[in-house]
């Protein structure tokens, strides 16, 4: 040992005795050594035990030998049953980097997004950076992970803020595009040239234009319904080819626009769901709209109705075409908000692209399921829409079908009934339907044929299409109401239109029922049966 | 005022003005910690705008304990002036600073 002087070793003895010094060099075979006192690296443990980073200690073959709390806390387990655990069981997917044997991980330092697996199951993102360290004669690999959900989170705060700016812009030009038609039409309106052929245009072109803007300012009230959660339905049995019918009838005109071929196939039964009419078609319409949308002029499209093969409590309805299709990259994203998988394609027919996000909603209010599929750009899409099918199903048809139509025979009195209809096609099928089922029937083929016959035949049922050419089903309703032997008559409003406010003007106007074209036989015999029971 | 003062004020002190001083630590143990802080304290206060620290980590390079002799840890070492002080511990006496280097004679 070296010499001191006096006055030093006793300052040293003085300050070991008073706790002034933590740590001693003491030289080992011509080496000094630093021995630190308990305290010496309180900081650095410290830092490492709070710090609010996962940290983690891997011997070479990926064993955790230390992980500091915050690092359990992320993987939500208790600390001590990860110590001796491998690395590799905690991650959903490493990518090669746990690799420690590899050059590069030995050598430098790596870093990587990765997604920890939580013991719960659940995912966490993180960013890893791993170093390899030398401890006296062996070696660590140092790993710290941030957990990155918060930034995640953010980051798709901005995507969604993106695309609704987006939105917005694609939204003004959409409401745009009919101002400058209805314009100039009513500008032609207003000029001296007043030729019948030149007032039918401008009619024409104001009517389209707003019927355009009618349908996108529906979509954006559907939307925004459904995205707060707003949307009721009202349930009923409906029979997937009524379903189908309607949606058919509001997608044609686009597809005939486009000249492209639609070909449809249907089960040779008859399948029921619980559903609202209205959603369903729409949801459908959507489908075969933006089919027709994105197939180029003259493509093809089809939709397919069959049971769910292996599952005979589910119906499948499958709208395909031969267009632009669905790069992978995008098909994930297409049920979201906002999502047009390329503008430039959608931007050609127009479009909100909100449209599958009102599918996905509605299918999934009625318990179904919705999914796209694509083998690609250029090869075409094919969207699925699975429904639950009501268990009584094939109890209900077989049923109508062994009573032989419309709840005649034993159990069904017999009633005066009055169809009033402009198509004759549908009042002469409906009538002689009925009329075969042992009931009465008359057929009125204009507003003033039905107040005529009604006041002479004073039915106990009528069915009264909305839609006459000379005056509407609710002012028909009206006056039969007034008229004292036709207060109990039971009235049914028969239409297109399932909306809540016109389910109102109907009931306002004196109808009982408001029922959606085409007219169900189901819920017709239903209604005949407890015109029984309520009075017999 | 003082000869010194003006000195100061006028042009940057003399090399030889200047105290040398090195603080022996071994990392950010408590009691080193503790150190840094009280000598900074002692020549903001008694050494001002005449000092120059320097702080040698001996975890990191054990060796150069040997150059002044260190055996506990944190210890303090004057260099600039002669003669060549030391004082051990952690600093937290300004009495015995002042004592250890001559700034103060010791009490009785």
């Amino acid at each position: 040992m070296e010499e001191h002087e006096p006055a030093e070793a006793a300052d040293i003895i003085r300050a070991i005795r008073e706790g002034e010094v933590d740590a001693f060099v003491v030289r080992e075979a011509a080496e000094e050594k630093i021995y630190s006192l308990r305290s010496a690296d309180l900081l650095y443990r410290a830092m490492v035990e709070e710090m609010k980073d996962g940290a983690v200690a891997l011997d070479a073959t990926g064993l955790i030998v230390y992980c500091n709390a915050y690092f359990a806390q992320m993987v939500k387990a208790e600390r001590a049953s990860l110590v001796g655990k491998r690395i590799f069981s905690l991650v959903a997917e490493a990518d090669g980097f746990f690799d420690l044997a590899e050059e590069r991980t030995r050598t430098g330092t790596r870093r990587q997004e990765l997604n920890f697996k939580a013991t719960d199951g659940t995912e966490v993102p993180v960013l890893a950076a791993m170093n390899r360290i030398r401890l006296d004669d062996t070696e660590v690999y140092c790993l710290i992970v941030t957990d990155l959900t918060e930034q995640k989170h953010r980051d798709q705060l901005l995507i969604e803020g993106r695309r609704k700016d987006e939105f917005l812009a694609m939204l003004a030009h959409e409401l745009r595009n009919p101002i400058a038609p209805i314009r100039y039409a009513a500008a032609r309106l207003l000029t001296k040239d007043q030729k019948p052929e030149r007032l039918e245009w401008a009619r024409n072109v104001i009517d389209r234009q707003v019927d355009q803007l009618t349908r996108l300012v529906d979509d954006l009230l559907d939307v925004s319904r459904v995205t707060r959660g707003r949307v009721s339905l009202s349930l009923e049995p409906v029979e997937i080819e009524a379903i189908l019918a309607r949606a058919v009838e509001a997608a044609r005109p686009l597809i005939e626009a486009r000249h492209q071929e639609l070909s449809i196939t249907q089960p040779g039964k008859r399948l029921w769901v619980n559903g609202d009419a209205t959603r369903l078609a729409q949801a459908i319409s959507n489908l075969l709209n933006n089919a027709a949308k994105f197939t180029p002029e003259g493509g093809r499209l089809s939709v397919a109705v069959e049971v769910e093969p292996g599952e005979p409590g589910w119906v499948r309805i499958v709208v395909s075409d031969d267009g632009v299709g669905i790069a992978p990259a995008v098909l994930p994203e297409i049920f979201g908000l906002f999502a047009q998988a390329d503008p430039s394609q959608g931007r050609a027919q127009g479009g909100l692209g909100i449209g599958l996000t009102l599918v996905r909603s509605f299918v999934e209010m009625h318990g179904g399921t919705v999914t796209g599929a694509s083998e690609g750009l250029g090869k075409g899409s094919r969207f699925t829409v699975r429904l639950p099918l009501l268990p009584a199903t094939v109890d209900r048809t077989a049923a109508a079908r062994a009573r032989g139509g419309i709840a005649a025979g034993e159990d069904v009195r017999p009633r005066r009934i009055l169809v009033v209809d402009d198509n004759a096609d549908v009042a002469e099928s409906l009538s002689e339907w009925l009329g075969d089922s042992g009931h009465e029937v008359r057929v009125a083929r204009t507003g003033a044929a039905a107040l005529q016959q009604a006041e002479a035949f004073r039915p106990e049922v009528m069915l009264v299409d909305i839609g006459l050419p000379d005056m509407s089903g609710h002012d028909i309703a009206r006056k039969l109401r007034s008229i004292p032997a036709l207060k109990d008559t039971v009235m049914v409003a028969v239409t297109g239109y399932g909306q809540q406010h016109d389910r109102r003007r109907s009931r306002e106007a004196g109808f009982d029922h408001h029922w959606i074209k085409p007219l169900s036989a189901e819920l017709l015999s239903e209604l005949l049966a407890a015109l029984d029971a309520a009075k017999r | 005022m003082s000869a010194a003062a003006k000195k100061s004020a006028a042009q940057k002190p003399a090399d030889e003005d200047i105290w040398n001083l090195r603080l022996y630590v071994a990392g950010q143990s408590a009691k080193c910690i503790a150190a840094v802080r009280n000598l900074n304290a002692f020549c903001e206060k008694h050494l001002a705008g005449r000092y120059r620290i320097e702080v040698i980590d001996l975890l990191e390079n054990p060796k150069l304990a040997r150059d002044d002799q260190i055996l506990a840890i944190p210890t303090l070492v004057r260099k600039v002036p002669e003669p060549l002080r030391k004082v051990v511990g952690d600093l937290s006496s300004t009495e015995r600073m002042l004592v250890g280097f001559d700034l103060r004679p010791a009490s009785p």
